[in-house]
Parts: structure tokens; C-alpha cells; sequence
């Protein structure tokens, strides 16, 4: 690796380390990309490699190296009293992009062979060739892979509306227990919302209404009689049939 | 390993002598020898004559190439344009072939459109006696890899047809100039290509998003789609006529919008269940920065953790979910996967054909489009499986250490990250030393090195780290034993006998006529390299790997479990298959052989060389090539996953997997989390279990049928209750509406394949009326129950 290359890619490696470490999501996603998939890779294959590798197989060693660089960095990382999270990431990617960038450079200022690098050069006629289709292409699948996310975010992330309680502790001195009851997802447009308490043999212990909050969550805590198996029913507007039910066994004690 | 080498075998006199032919170019250096098969197969012989001798002069500085054929008035002028003159170093040769009478050759007969042209190796010593047999021998021995049989096109069949001209291009291996960087690297047809196959992952993408409406449009748009994206893909690698770099992007584009395919599916989270539970695994190491943590979900998988640091390093890195990072590594993996591929068969074969016909093959695998892209650790393994493979090869054909240390490399990261590939990548390396061995003379022993490293690295992993995997691969074993001892006679499990799922015919014919043309693609490749006495180490493992594909097939009919063995096996076995089909197809092997001049057909010895296929019968290859790997597709989605009821995704279909994914129970498990202890269990149906286990991060007791299918809670269900120590149940209240996709609601359902109604309201409504057990979560299909008193 020549010094310019290797400069560069050494300051390419600390700016997108620096990034990934301290960056908003707008620059660490690219910096973190790139360290993860692409700078160690590449500078281990420069460090071991000059032309006895094809385009294909440097193409596809690249990402590789740097996904073992992951994996193994990590499990050595982790091995030594390490700690794997952002920083510990970011240091182990580019502490081992830096070294094979240094191992890069020294093979290359000892052995200065010529690496008979291809330069490319973008006519016109291709650009019509190649880049226009694979444009189009790109266009195609990001627009298929957005409208579908959509289309399933719309399908699936529905509304769950939900009533439930924590497990019950047991019976106080007075026979009572308090249970906290939570409700998720109540529309302030399809109340009023009441809450009935019915004991074993269906006799009405307590009603209440529910006002929930602008999320449409409520949370309350409600004493039952702890020797009594009771039933919490949560009615939505005039409707007589329960629309969640929940229910409390009574303590076996 | 794409060149088809000509057999050692020494041929008699008279052979040898009736099937010279010379050609002799600008230099006495440049002789070239072309050896005839056989009386009647050449270009310019239809006589049979007793001497079929012909000659083929390159007259100096003219260009003019001269092929005589002895009696004299079978000789043709072939002249090379005057006016372009190759470049120096370039050796491709022109030679345009007059077709009809007008043409001043004879005409051409049935089977009579085969020229073989051996090209000098070794020693080129272009002395006049290269045409002496001696000569001839010897040239044949060495230089076995550079003989070159063209088929050339039928002529027509009516002499007043219009004479038809044909060209064939000869490229000399050896001495080949490197090309122009832009040359080299033209994409040629690959980006039109490439933006034709996307408007099929459009074409899905809308099928897929009518099958969560319910259209009625959405299967049938869904499989033009699959073939649009597959097909014309095959068809530009089939035509051979693309170069490394645009086989390369085809390649590597149409596994991009293969896995587009799958990520659209469900774009926004993870649904199948291993990849839940590789979600937990990888969330483990983010939350904690730890490894080894415990996951319920897949104990396994804690010892295993290649997968979970690449989801979590990327995540930590970049900021994204890790659902997002998962995604993205799954896909990258993927393609460095089907990438290695290609580079491994394209360095073995030196064939941009034949590597891209390999990795189009291997795109028809059963688990290729989903399992073997989904998050789950064999994913992160499959890569360095190719990598280890394509190490081993470079090492062993003269690279340097270095690829010895990326074999290790490749074996250490295949082995962190999942046993079953870890084991499959002993057996295959294995299995390329063993025949390097069984072959080569002095016998290779280094060969040995790496897979012994492998199993060296594979047995102290296991050993030292990831012990409980043994018990974890023991009930798959135990499974299969029991199915091959009911096959061989046993008696069948009342459980097993009961899930036995009939296949539907067509299916099963999809399959069976793809499977039927590998196995035809197959013997046609054992055959030839049998009677070319092959001694190509790394060919004769590649039959052999596709010899257990098919053995691996025969899996399927193991029990229930035996589709998915068979499925798993052939993530492995089928790249040897796919390497033999594409030897086969590049190389048109001959299914059905010519008889020869003893009037043998299937005994008869092939013709020296690798077989160039031109014209209309390249035409006609390319057209039944593209149908049957398109067939060997479509195959492959019918068996593979989804299953064919769940290709689309769609509303809420009990134990279905990732059709049975849905807010409301994502919600109920989400509940689990927040409200359970961690050390709860809990059991539920495949989907709760699975959501519970995940997102609820609860110890999952799977198997709980007996507990739903009972009508009331006695103390029998109460005793099961006990000794699984369950501490809550979720039933989901579509279980009573529905019947389960695969024939099952429970894992180890005991009324497997044998439910024919949903379940009734009071086996769903039982825990509602015990006096025990209460509901403490309920969204409305969802419920969570506590067993046992407050």
C-alpha cells in the first residue's frame, strides 16, 4: 500500500471511528457500515495480498475479513476482560485497521512492487450501458422495499387494546388484596369505559368508570376480597357484553 | 475443474492415425494439432474417407488459414479479414465455417458438426514431426486441458436453403493477453439484465402485499414475479457469453433481489421463529456487552455466538435496531456466501460460465431463498464455509501459506458461528483431501493438513466450550434413526404415523421432474468422466457430494421431520450437485451419447476435450438449460419455505410461523417481559412459545398439548401441570377458529395430522371455569393464565 493510500485510509478509519462513536444515526449508520463491513477487510487484504487475488475474490474477501474481525476481535476482546459495546467495537475495528494499514505499508516501502492498479475511466457510452440500467434496478428495489415496508407497517401494527393485571401478592390482615390493573390502547372515542368487579357467584362488587390518558392508557390498583374468585370486566361504551375480562383466583391461603 | 480433460488412455495405431488433423499458423511455434473423434464427425468429411487426415495452414502474414483435407479436393480457404489485424498477443482465432455446397466444403450430414482441436501444451516445438503419431501421442499427454471440441450447427436440411455462415471463436487458454481494464471489466448485458429482474421483485413485492388483502391476483403475480427475477438472469449465464466480471454482477445481483424477495416478506420485524430467537441472542450482547449470556429461546445458540456479534458490533456501531442490523447482516452474509461461490468454482473451473451456472443452480436449493438467508446462525457460518473451501483449494493449487492461515480463518469463524456447518465443513474438506489422495500420485499427505485442523478446531470448540450441543443434536439423531428403522421394517410411533402430511401431486411432481433432470445432468457427468478416466481430484469430489445430494434426498421420506433434514443436507450437498450440473450444461456432456464406430453407445469413449457449443444447438441448450433450473426454481419454492400455504404473507393462520406472527401476540409476549419474572415458564402454542420466549424472555415449556386438548382441568392436567413446573399459559382463542397450517398446534402435538376441527370452546374455555387459574392478560384474542392459587 502506497503512503497516500495508506494515509488516506488511515484517516478515512479514525473519522469513521469517530463517527460511529460519538456521531447522531444520520453519520454513525455509514461510519459504522463502513467499519463493519468494509476498512478492517480491506486492510488486512492489503497487508496480505498484492496481486495473487482476482477483483472477485478481493471483492468478497473485503467484507469477510471484516465480519471475522468482528467475531474474533470480539470473542478475544471479550476473552480478555473486555466490554462489547460501542466503544469497545469501535476501538477493536480500527485498532486492527490501523495495525494492517502500518503491516500494508512497511511490505509495500520494503518491496515497492508495482500492484498494476487499474484505473477506470467512465465514458459516456457507458454511462448509458451500465449506469442507467443499474439505476433503474436500484430505483426498483428501493421502491418495492419501501412500499412494502409500508404496506406491512399499515397491515400489521394495528391497535391492541388490552387489560391486565399484575400477579396478585397474597391477602392482607383484612382478607383484601390490592391489584394493580393496567389498560392499553383504549380510544377516548369509543367510551365511556367502565370497569366492573363481579365476585364468585356473579354478585357485583364494585363499578367504575375509566378515563384513559391522551395514549389511551389507564392504570389503577383495585382491592378484591382475597377468599373470593373475582372477575374484572371492562366495558366499552353501551355495549353489555364484556370487552376484555380479566380474572383473579382467589389466595390459597 | 470445468475443463474436461482428455483420458490417458493411449489410443491404437490406427486410431491415432485416421483421426490426425494439423493446422499450422504464422509460426512453426504456433503448430496446431486437431485430433478428429471420429471418421465422420468433421467439419469438411462426410466420405468416410480411409484417410480423414486434414490440414489447417495460417499462411504467414496474409492471415489466410488453410484447412486441406486429404484427398485433396476436400480443402478449404478460410481467410481472415486483411484488413484488422489482431493485436499482438492476441490469439483468438476466427475460423468461419461456409455452410451448404456453395460453400465450397462438402456438405455437412447429420452428427457430422464436430470439429477437435487440440491446442499445443508444453514444450511447443512446432517441428514438422509434430504430425507423426509418436509426436501426436505425446502432444496429447501434455497438454490433456487445452483440446477444444466444437459442435457446430446442423446444416440445412435442404440443399437450396440459403448457405449458412458460422462462427466460431477459439480462445487460446495459455497464452490469453490481459484484456483492457475496461474490457475486463464490462458488464456487458448484465445492468439491463439486472433492471428486468427487479421489475420481478416489484412484480412480488405487489403480490406479496395482495396476499396480506387477501387478492385473489396475488399467487398468480407472485410467480411470474419469481420467474421474472430468476430467468432472464439464468438465461444471459447460460448463453455463455458473458465475461468474469458480468457473470459476477448477475450473480451477485440476482442474490440481492433474491433476498429482496425475502426481506419483503416481513419488512418491519422478525417473524420466523429462529430468527426471533437470534434477535434475543444478539439483544443479549447489546444490553449486556457480555457473551455466553443465557438465551431460553435456543440454549444452543449461547455457545454459538458468530451471528449475535456481527448483529450486535454492527448495531453498537452504526446506532441502528438491531432487527435493522440483523437484517443487513443477514443479507451481507448471504451474498458473500453465493460471492465465495462463485469464486471458488470460477478459480477451480477458470470459467465465468460455469461459475455463474453453478451459483444460478444453487439459487434452486430448497432452504437457499429463505433459511439459508435468515438471521439465524448458519447464515453467519455458510460464508466461511466457501471461503475454507476456496482457501484449500488456492492452498493446494500452489498459493502460498497465506491461504493456509485464511483456511483457518475460515474454519475457526465457520466454527464459532454453527455446528452443523462446522461439521459439514469437516466432511467436505475431508472429502476433497480423500480424493486428492485416492488420485495423485506421489500422494499429497499436506492435503491432509486442513481438515485435520478443522476437526482439531471443530472437537476442542465442542469439547472445551459448547458441550450441551451434543444433547442438542442428540433427539434430531435419535429422530432419524427411528425413521430409518420404520422404513427398514420397524414399527412407527403412534405420534410420528399420525403427522405424516400427504404431499400434493403437482407438487411433488415439480419436484420429481427437477430432481430427475439433475440426476439425468448426473449420471451424464459420471459417465464421462468414467470413461475419460477423470483424474481430477477435485472434480471426482464434486461427484461424489452430488452422489449424497441424492442420498440426502431420500431423507425426505424419513417421517415427518424428513422434508426439513432433507432440506438442511442440502443447504451442503447441494453445491457439489450444482458444480456437476453446471460442468454438465457448459460443457454439453452429452445425455445421450453417439454410438461410436463399434456401435457402442454408453460404453463408447467421449471425444477428447472440452465440447463448445455454438448456433442453434447453443440456442437450444440455453432455452431447456433456463427451463430447467427456472423448473428446479420453482421446485424449490413449492418444498422449500414457506410452505406453498403460507408463500404469501396474510392474516393470522394458527402455527404458522411467520403468518401467525401478529400485533396481538407480539403484544401478549411484550407483556411477558414487562410483568413476568424471567425464571417463569411458560408454555402456549408453537407461536406463543416462540414469542413468549422471545420478546417475553420467559422459560418456554413447549410441550403442553395434552393440557388445551383436554375438555376439562382435572388433576391429570394438573399433575402435567406440575411435573413441566408451568408456571403460566398463553391460549390464543383463534386456536378454536382456525385449523393449524402444518397439522399441528403444539410442538409434539399429540393430535398431530389427525385434527380435523379447531379446538372446541370448552377445551379453549376451561380455564376460564377453574377455580385455580387465573386470567391475567387479555387483548381480546390473546390470553395469559396463571396456574395455581394467587
Amino acid at each position: 500500500m502506497n503512503p497516500v493510500r495508506a494515509g488516506v485510509l488511515a484517516g478515512l478509519t479514525v473519522v469513521a471511528s469517530v463517527a460511529a462513536g460519538f456521531g447522531p444515526l444520520a453519520v454513525a449508520a455509514p461510519a459504522g457500515l463502513l467499519l463493519a463491513f468494509v476498512l478492517p477487510g480491506y486492510a488486512i487484504t492489503a497487508a496480505m495480498f498484492r496481486r495473487e487475488i482476482g477483483m472477485v475474490e478481493r471483492s468478497v474477501l473485503v467484507p469477510s475479513l471484516s465480519l471475522a474481525v468482528l467475531v474474533l476481535g470480539g470473542l478475544g476482546l471479550w476473552a480478555a476482560g473486555g466490554h462489547l459495546n460501542r466503544a469497545g467495537w469501535t476501538l477493536l475495528c480500527a485498532v486492527v485497521t490501523l495495525i494492517a494499514i502500518g503491516v500494508a505499508f512497511y511490505r509495500h516501502a520494503k518491496d515497492p512492487e508495482e500492484t498494476g492498479r487499474i484505473r477506470f475511466r467512465i465514458s459516456q457510452d457507458r454511462l448509458i450501458r451500465d449506469v442507467l440500467p443499474l439505476t433503474l434496478a436500484v430505483l426498483l428495489l428501493a421502491g418495492a422495499g419501501v412500499w412494502s415496508y409500508a404496506d406491512s407497517v399499515g397491515t400489521y401494527d394495528i391497535r391492541v387494546s388490552t387489560l391486565s393485571a399484575e400477579p396478585p401478592g397474597p391477602a392482607g390482615a383484612d382478607g383484601a388484596r390490592t391489584v394493580q390493573i393496567s389498560a392499553t390502547g383504549l380510544a377516548s372515542s369509543a367510551g365511556p369505559w367502565s370497569m366492573v368487579l363481579t365476585g364468585d357467584e356473579g354478585v357485583e362488587i364494585s363499578r367504575q368508570a375509566i378515563t384513559p390518558d391522551t395514549g389511551g392508557d389507564w392504570t389503577g390498583r383495585l382491592t378484591v376480597p382475597g377468599d373470593e374468585r373475582v372477575t374484572v370486566n371492562l366495558f366499552r361504551g353501551g355495549e353489555t357484553g364484556a370487552f376484555r375480562t380479566l380474572i383473579i383466583a382467589a389466595d390459597a391461603q | 475443474m470445468g475443463d474436461q480433460p482428455t483420458s490417458g488412455r493411449k489410443r491404437t495405431p490406427e486410431e491415432t492415425a485416421a483421426e490426425t488433423v494439423v493446422i499450422k499458423a504464422a509460426s512453426p511455434d504456433e503448430t496446431v494439432v486437431i485430433d478428429k473423434a471420429a471418421p465422420g464427425e468433421t467439419v469438411l468429411d462426410d466420405k468416410a474417407a480411409p484417410d480423414p487426415t486434414v490440414v489447417i495452414t495460417k499462411a504467414g502474414s496474409d492471415e489466410t488459414v488453410v484447412i486441406t483435407k486429404a484427398p485433396a479436393d476436400d480443402t478449404v480457404i478460410i481467410r481472415a479479414p486483411v484488413t484488422k489485424r489482431r493485436p499482438a498477443g492476441d490469439d483468438t482465432v476466427i475460423i468461419r465455417v461456409p455452410g451448404g455446397p456453395k460453400g465450397g466444403s462438402k456438405k455437412r450430414t447429420a452428427g457430422d458438426d464436430t470439429v477437435i482441436i487440440r491446442l499445443p501444451g508444453g514444450p511447443r516445438s512446432g517441428s514438422a514431426d509434430v504430425t507423426s503419431t509418436q509426436a501426436l501421442t505425446t502432444a496429447r499427454k501434455r497438454a490433456a486441458e487445452d483440446t477444444i471440441v466444437i459442435r457446430l450447427p446442423q446444416a440445412p436440411a435442404k440443399k437450396k436453403t440459403a448457405p449458412v455462415e458460422e462462427t466460431v471463436l477459439i480462445r487460446l487458454p495459455a497464452a490469453a493477453p490481459e484484456p483492457e481494464p475496461r474490457e475486463r471489466f464490462a458488464l456487458g448485458w448484465a445492468p439491463w439484465v439486472l433492471a428486468l429482474s427487479s421489475l420481478g421483485v416489484v412484480l412480488v413485492a405487489l403480490a406479496y402485499a395482495g396476499g396480506r388483502h387477501e387478492a385473489s391476483w396475488a399467487m398468480a403475480a407472485y410467480w411470474i414475479g419469481q420467474v421474472i427475477v430468476f430467468s432472464p438472469v439464468v438465461f444471459r449465464l447460460l448463453s455463455r457469453l458473458a465475461g468474469v466480471a458480468e457473470s459476477f454482477v448477475l450473480v451477485m445481483g440476482l442474490a440481492t433481489n433474491q433476498y429482496m424477495l425475502k426481506w419483503m416478506y416481513s419488512p418491519d420485524q422478525f417473524r420466523f421463529p429462529d430468527e426471533l430467537q437470534h434477535w434475543l441472542a444478539t439483544t443479549l450482547i447489546t444490553e449486556s456487552g457480555e457473551l455466553f449470556r443465557q438465551n431460553n429461546a435456543l440454549p444452543p445458540a449461547v455457545h454459538f455466538p458468530g451471528l449475535a456479534e456481527m448483529g450486535a458490533g454492527l448495531s453498537l456501531l452504526t446506532g441502528l435496531p438491531v432487527t435493522a442490523a440483523g437484517t443487513i447482516v443477514a443479507g451481507v452474509a448471504h451474498l458473500i456466501f453465493v460471492g465465495w461461490l462463485f469464486a471458488a468454482v470460477l478459480r477451480a473451473s477458470d470459467s465465468p460460465a460455469m461459475a455463474g451456472v453453478a451459483c444460478v443452480t444453487y439459487a434452486t436449493a430448497m432452504h437457499y431463498l429463505f433459511f439459508n438467508s435468515m438471521f439465524l446462525y448458519a447464515t453467519a457460518a455458510l460464508p466461511f464455509f466457501m471461503l475454507t473451501v476456496w482457501a484449500h483449494r488456492r492452498w493446494r493449487t500452489g498459493g502460498a501459506n497465506r491461504f493456509l492461515a485464511l483456511a483457518a480463518v475460515g474454519i475457526t469463524m465457520t466454527t464459532v458461528s454453527h455446528h452443523v456447518t462446522a461439521f459439514a465443513l469437516v466432511g467436505t474438506l475431508l472429502l476433497l483431501s480423500l480424493t486428492e489422495l485416492a488420485l495423485d500420485r506421489p500422494r499429497p499427505w499436506a492435503t491432509l493438513t486442513v481438515p485435520a485442523l478443522a476437526l482439531a478446531v471443530v472437537c476442542c470448540w465442542i469439547g472445551f466450550v459448547a458441550q450441551d450441543v451434543i444433547g442438542y443434536l442428540e433427539a434430531p439423531v435419535q429422530r432419524l434413526a427411528a425413521a430409518l428403522h420404520q422404513m427398514f421394517g420397524g414399527a412407527a410411533a403412534a405420534a410420528e404415523a399420525g403427522a405424516a402430511k400427504p404431499v400434493p401431486l403437482v407438487q411433488l411432481a415439480v419436484q420429481g421432474l427437477g430432481i430427475l433432470g439433475l440426476l439425468v445432468l448426473f449420471l451424464a457427468v459420471a459417465r464421462d468422466m468414467i470413461l475419460r478416466r477423470d483424474r481430477d481430484a477435485w472434480r471426482w469430489a464434486a461427484l461424489v457430494g452430488g452422489a449424497v445430494f441424492f442420498a440426502g434426498n431420500g431423507a425426505r421420506f424419513l417421517g415427518s421431520g424428513g422434508p426439513e433434514i432433507a432440506g438442511r443436507l442440502s443447504t451442503f450437498t447441494y453445491v457439489p450437485m450444482s458444480i456437476i450440473a453446471a460442468i454438465a450444461i457448459v460443457h454439453a456432456v452429452p445425455v445421450v451419447p453417439p454410438k461410436d464406430s463399434h456401435g457402442r453407445r454408453w460404453l463408447s469413449p467421449p471425444p477428447p476435450g472440452v465440447a463448445v457449443t455454438t448456433g442453434r444447438r447453443l440456442a437450444g441448450q440455453v432455452y431447456i438449460g433456463t427451463t430447467l433450473i427456472t423448473l428446479l426454481m420453482v421446485g424449490a419454492r413449492t418444498g422449500g419455505w414457506p410452505p406453498v400455504s403460507a408463500l404469501l404473507p396474510g392474516p393470522y393462520i394458527p402455527a404458522a410461523y411467520e403468518r401467525s406472527v401478529d400485533a396481538y401476540g407480539v403484544d401478549a409476549a411484550r407483556w411477558q417481559d414487562r410483568h413476568l419474572p424471567r425464571e417463569s415458564r411458560v408454555g402456549g402454542d408453537i407461536t406463543a412459545v416462540a414469542l413468549s420466549s422471545t420478546y417475553g424472555r420467559i422459560d418456554p415449556v413447549r410441550e403442553v398439548g395434552d393440557l388445551y386438548w383436554a375438555t376439562s382441568w382435572g388433576d391429570a392436567e394438573e399433575e402435567t401441570a406440575r411435573q413441566l413446573a408451568l408456571d403460566y399459559l398463553v391460549v390464543d382463542r383463534r386456536l378454536g377458529e382456525l385449523l393449524p397450517m402444518d397439522g399441528a398446534y403444539f410442538q409434539g402435538d399429540p393430535m398431530a395430522g389427525r385434527i380435523t376441527e379447531p379446538l372446541s370452546d370448552a377445551q379453549l374455555g376451561k380455564f376460564d371455569t377453574t377455580g385455580s387459574i387465573s386470567r391475567l392478560y387479555d387483548n381480546g384474542n390473546v390470553r395469559i393464565y396463571r396456574l395455581g392459587a394467587s
